[in-house]
């Protein structure tokens, strides 16, 4: 092979591997920037579903207490009669019906009384359970409350 | 040409696209030091958390975006809050979405304004300006 032949082969692969080094370079500093970005911007998932669980023992079109002739509203306390599904899906929190799953899902369970309502795309893979004590309104009639413990389970992507 | 002369030629070849390789990757990396998507990010999470809490708060209430907004036009909507800047293309605009109980409603625009209030109103929430003091 003469001179000329090796320079050339020589420089043709000195070109091929340095044109695939400086691309994964080049990758590699995009990654990393990107990967920058995504953590400041970045909020936990358990921070997320606090503050959309705060609404399930808060608010009157949820399950908190309210009183029929006053009006007032009793956060913290679940009145029992309003501890349903149809509560949780039509009027509390309700997710798309096609691409619900993709969002935050809810299980809520009373753990003394047994009681436990989901919300519509909720399919039992949880990440991760939030705890809230609470009290419970049994019925309208009867001023009894009970303390009970509240377990969120929390589905948070499919 | 002579061996010397080509040799000078491909090293001159060589470090220009270093150079070129060095400029582009500089360059991104100022342009995306200098944008402010991150902000908007932040922005466009806190008000969606903000929303979520105050839905959960019962009554009537009213809370302050503590940073300066005045860069960003907020579009409150029924499922979303939107953060732009002026003369943001669609893929720049930062979308939030949030679910909302029965019965309530989620409106107001705010243009470049520094304050940027939330406030609910029995069933409806409102995106304004801050008033005096807020």
């Amino acid at each position: 092979m003469s001179e000329g032949m090796f320079d050339f082969t020589r420089k043709t692969i000195f070109w091929t591997l340095a044109g695939v080094v400086i691309t994964i370079v080049v990758f590699a500093f995009v990654l990393g920037i990107s990967g920058y970005l995504n953590k400041l911007t970045y909020v936990p998932e358990k921070l997320r579903a606090e503050f959309i669980s705060l609404r399930f023992a808060n608010i009157p079109e949820c399950f908190a207490y309210q009183d029929p002739e006053t009006g007032r509203v009793y956060p913290g306390i679940i009145d029992l009669s309003k501890f349903t599904n149809d509560q949780m899906n039509l009027s509390c929190y309700h997710t798309e019906s096609e691409k619900g799953y993709e969002e935050h899902n809810f299980r809520l369970k009373l753990m003394k009384n047994g009681a436990e309502v989901r919300s519509n795309n909720y399919f039992h893979k949880d990440s991760f359970t939030l705890f809230r004590k609470v009290l419970v309104k049994m019925n309208n009639t009867n001023q009894t409350l009970t303390e009970d413990e509240m377990y969120i389970f929390v589905q948070v992507k499919i | 040409m002579n061996r010397k002369a080509s040799s000078i030629l491909v090293m001159i070849i060589e470090i220009l696209a270093v150079l070129v390789v060095g400029v582009m990757i500089t360059k991104y990396a100022v342009t995306i030091a200098h944008s402010e998507t991150v902000t908007k990010i932040n922005l466009a999470n806190n008000l969606q958390m903000m929303m979520n809490t105050l839905v959960a708060t019962p009554g009537d209430a009213v809370v302050a975006y503590p940073y300066n907004a005045s860069k960003f036009n907020l579009i409150l909507s029924q499922s979303s809050v939107t953060v732009t800047q002026p003369n943001d293309l669609n893929v720049e605009k930062i979308i939030r979405g949030f679910n909302l109980p029965a019965g309530y409603e989620a409106l107001g625009v705010l243009e470049q304004k520094d304050k940027a209030c939330l406030e609910k109103k029995s069933t409806r929430i409102i995106l304004r300006e801050c008033n005096t003091g807020e």
